[in-house]
């Protein structure tokens, strides 16, 4: 059966997806502006991100927002609320993968949302007390990652062979710390084509003296039988604890299944995503991975953009969620997210 | 109306207060006579309470235990009397355990078996039981003839699980037998009503149930007069309604919409201020049932056909389906509406052929439709891309309980890697698991999978008779019982869950109600 989805027709004719950061030309929608001023959230969002590499889209996205709320001259909740509004619009118009940036502006806006109701005669104070609370939100989830380190490292024991895939900065955080700790481990590294973020893992644990093999992607399944578990990083988590990450991590979930070996994500809360996909070709992203009518002079496979190709894996491959509020097994994250809806 | 002098003492429980001596039924004859009776000394091992009670003061009413006690000796002997074994008819001594009235008959009733008469159903015995006479008892003699249908050999060939679903399903539910005759006489009429179309299948759906159970208790409610010297939160549903609901449960097993809807009835009563005017009390009562419509039902079976729409109905899918669901069929019809081209596999099974009726409408509105039958069900599966399937319940832990044969299609779905989406309002979340399908399943009519016609005429099939075959049964379950595993998303009206994740919602909203009612 080859029940290619309607929506890849539709990737095929914009198959020119680029990131936010290398295309200049503003297109509309992306620049927020009021008779008052003028913020350009996109691009702020852009410099946060080509800053600094350790920061994760839903923080640049809760950090942009802080700042549009410190731009915006608004004089009441509700203008502040709707200039919020249009500025995750915009935000979210702007990238093409923008599920994990949807859950940042949507944390920010429902946390916005849970403190307008503190005083809303002295806006002034209340917009002060927004903004303090908005940086200090974004700094609690910058900070949930030594967190997940700090509880992921107990799953490292002596002797302990772990398999990594992508480069995800939660799951490289409880690597380094393990090896600042000298636990005796070792790591079987994918290379991760094309975006070859194994090959900078690699690297960067070599130079911290832990022994690291890495191997073709194709190797996935030979070498599973030689590591003890699966540590992975998330892009978003949706409200059946299915997740999505980079392309390659549902063939190695089902290789660890079929030979039991444990599979760890690493994640923050604040990717969850109050989302419901049902299959790889459900979920909220456009990409051009099976394309029966490449363009002339493409005997490859499609080119990814900056951003990568992803993939989905169902919770039932996942043993346990590791984040900043504790180990997680795949139906309490599903009942965390459920819970948001009523709250 | 109903008739107040029901012909069998059987399914009538006695009125609250003992009436004149001139009441027909023999729970009413007992109530009025024991107290006088001085008991045997071997009747105080089992009727120890009544007699004790009735020693110490021989005129004074009943207590509410005492009127407990002898309830459930009733009970107990018409569960004798289903079951046929014991034989101890309902006219046999309240005091009495229906052991000791086929054991010996010292306690007074007399049990003359006379050897068995075969008929087409299985043998019928026929027991004459005559009671008073040789105890000491001075009681005016009642004579009767029970007839007792006794199925030995299928009863036996019962297999485990199966013997326990007989025995719930005709001895526990189906007690109270189910008929106008046989109503209690608070009984309302729209519930009569309502109750003979639940029986007939004309009200046949979980939801349509529900509905009609709400506006029927809505009339209940509006006609309803607080007895003197009680309270309506009191009153109400501790005697009124449960009478009503007894009257619902003989027509047919409650459904887990309907147990929801009446445990959410009941606490709005009780949450009643007890200041309130008894007009006031009833005007909110009613409101609230019907915003309970319009929220639970109604605008939940919207919400969930706009999400169903939204999310899984795209063009260029393939939705297989089984059966027939209203909130399934409305979906198809509205992502056609909304120009979406997708085609829909029918797959139907005997003996009800819901999907017949599913068919008929999509068919006639445009959408491309293909029709299989349950064993054609491989076949057609792998061109699917979506499996779209109603609900009757979903168990705690994510079971889908819903018209037999749906286990079937979600595991082999499972087993094609389609995705399998349920559309369930929260109404039918349960709180209860069920361990397997057996268990509290409903039994059809096993006449339907003798007839084989298609059409409404009867045609027998090679199972014509099998009743006179001894050694052979015929099931017809409602239900079964989907593993949660086989079931990728469950669409309700506070968005799409994980079945797993269905207890939460229930909590959460459960919660959220709470705090919504307080504030």
């Amino acid at each position: 059966m080859f029940n290619v989805h309607p929506a890849h027709d539709r990737r095929a004719r914009n198959s020119s997806l680029t990131h936010p950061s290398t295309d200049t030309s503003p297109a509309p929608g992306i620049v927020y502006s009021t008779a008052m001023g003028q913020f350009d959230i996109r691009s702020y969002y852009s410099r946060l991100l080509s800053e600094d590499s350790t920061k994760s889209m839903p923080i640049a996205a809760m950090e942009s927002l802080s700042a549009l709320c410190d731009a915006s001259k608004a004089t009441t909740i509700h203008e502040l609320l709707s200039s919020i509004e249009i500025g995750s619009k915009a935000l979210i118009a702007s990238v093409p993968n923008s599920i994990s940036l949807t859950a940042g502006c949507a944390m920010f806006t429902k946390f916005i949302s849970a403190h307008t109701h503190d005083d809303p005669r002295d806006f002034g104070a209340f917009k002060k007390k927004l903004q303090e609370n908005g940086h200090l939100f974004a700094q609690s989830a910058r900070e949930a990652r030594f967190k997940i380190a700090a509880l992921g490292v107990g799953m490292l024991r002596d002797g302990e062979v772990v398999m990594v895939h992508g480069y995800s900065r939660c799951a490289v955080g409880i690597l380094k710390l393990a090896a600042q700790r000298n636990v005796r481990f070792k790591v079987i590294v994918t290379e991760t084509r094309p975006s070859c973020q194994g090959t900078k893992l690699a690297v960067e644990l070599r130079a911290l003296g832990v022994p690291v093999a890495v191997i073709d992607d194709n190797a996935v399944a030979y070498a599973m039988k030689k590591c003890r578990s699966v540590l992975i990083g998330a892009e978003s988590i949706f409200a059946d604890a299915s997740i999505i990450n980079v392309m390659g991590t549902h063939q190695i979930a089902l290789a660890a299944k079929k030979y039991h070996r444990k599979v760890y994500v690493a994640t923050e809360t604040h990717k969850f995503v109050d989302n419901f996909p049902l299959d790889q070709f459900d979920i909220p992203i456009e990409q051009d991975v099976i394309n029966f009518d490449p363009p002339a002079g493409f005997d490859g496979p499609m080119p990814q953009t900056e951003l990568g190709f992803v993939d989905y894996t169902e919770p039932q491959f996942i043993d346990a969620f590791i984040t900043e509020v504790g180990l997680l097994t795949p139906d309490q994250v599903a009942e965390r997210i459920v819970a948001m809806r009523f709250q | 109306m109903v008739d107040p002098t029901p012909p069998s003492g059987s399914a009538a429980t006695p009125p609250p207060a003992p009436p004149a001596p001139k009441a027909t039924p023999k729970a009413a004859l007992k109530l009025a006579k024991e107290p006088k009776a001085p008991k045997p000394v071997k009747d105080q091992k089992t009727a120890a309470p009544t007699a004790a009670a009735a020693a110490g003061d021989g005129k004074r009413e009943l207590t509410p235990k005492e009127l407990k006690e002898k309830k459930k000796a009733e009970k107990a002997a018409r569960r004798a009397e289903t079951k046929g074994t014991s034989g101890a008819p309902p006219s046999a001594q309240a005091g009495h355990k229906p052991k000791e009235a086929s054991a010996g008959n010292k306690g007074g009733a007399k049990v003359t078996v006379q050897q068995p008469a075969t008929s087409s159903g299985g043998i019928v015995k026929t027991i004459y039981v005559t009671s008073g006479g040789s105890g000491n008892q001075p009681v005016k003699t009642v004579a009767k003839e029970v007839e007792v249908i006794v199925e030995p050999a299928k009863d036996r060939g019962l297999v485990g699980l199966l013997k326990d679903l007989s025995v719930e399903q005709n001895e526990k539910k189906k007690g109270p037998v189910f008929g106008l005759g046989h109503a209690h006489v608070d009984v309302h009429p729209a519930i009569l009503t309502l109750g003979m179309q639940i029986n007939q299948y004309v009200l046949s759906g979980s939801t349509a149930r529900c509905i009609g159970f709400l506006l029927a208790m809505k009339r209940v409610i509006q006609d309803y007069e607080t007895p003197p010297a009680s309270s309506l939160s009191r009153h109400l549903p501790g005697h009124y309604l449960s009478h009503q609901i007894a009257y619902l449960l003989s027509a047919r097993p409650m459904s887990t919409a309907m147990g929801n809807t009446i445990r959410w009835l009941k606490q709005e009563i009780s949450t009643l201020p007890p200041d309130q005017t008894q007009e006031a009390s009833k005007k909110h009562l009613v409101e609230r049932i019907e915003n309970f419509i319009r929220e639970k039902l109604t605008v939940a079976d919207d919400m969930i056909v706009k999400t169903t729409v939204d999310k899984y109905i795209r063009t260029g899918d393939t939705i297989l389906t089984y059966g027939k669901s209203q909130v399934v069929e409305r979906a198809l019809l509205e992502a056609h509406r909304q120009g979406r081209i997708f085609s829909v596999i029918v797959v139907d099974n005997r003996p009800l052929l819901e999907g017949k009726n599913l068919l008929q409408g999509i068919a006639e509105a445009g959408i491309r439709c293909e029709y299989v039958h349950l064993y054609g069900l491989e076949h057609s599966i792998p061109s699917a891309t979506r499996v779209l399937l109603g609900a009757h319940a979903i168990m705690a832990d994510g079971a889908l309980y819903s018209r037999s044969g749906t286990a079937i299609v979600a595991t082999t779905a499972r087993e094609f890697g389609i995705p399998v989406v349920v559309c369930c309002e929260s109404i039918k979340f349960s709180d209860k698991i069920n361990l397997d399908g057996i268990v509290s399943n409903e039994l059809g009519d096993p006449e339907l999978l003798v007839n084989m016609s298609d059409t409404k005429a009867r045609e027998m099939g090679p199972l014509q008779g099998w009743k006179e075959i001894n050694n052979m049964r015929i099931e017809s379950f409602r239900y079964d019982v989907t593993p949660s595993d086989c079931i990728k998303a469950v669409v309700c009206e506070h968005g799409c869950v994980a079945p797993k994740s269905v207890a939460s919602v229930l909590r959460s909203s459960m919660a959220a109600a709470a705090a919504g009612s307080a504030a």
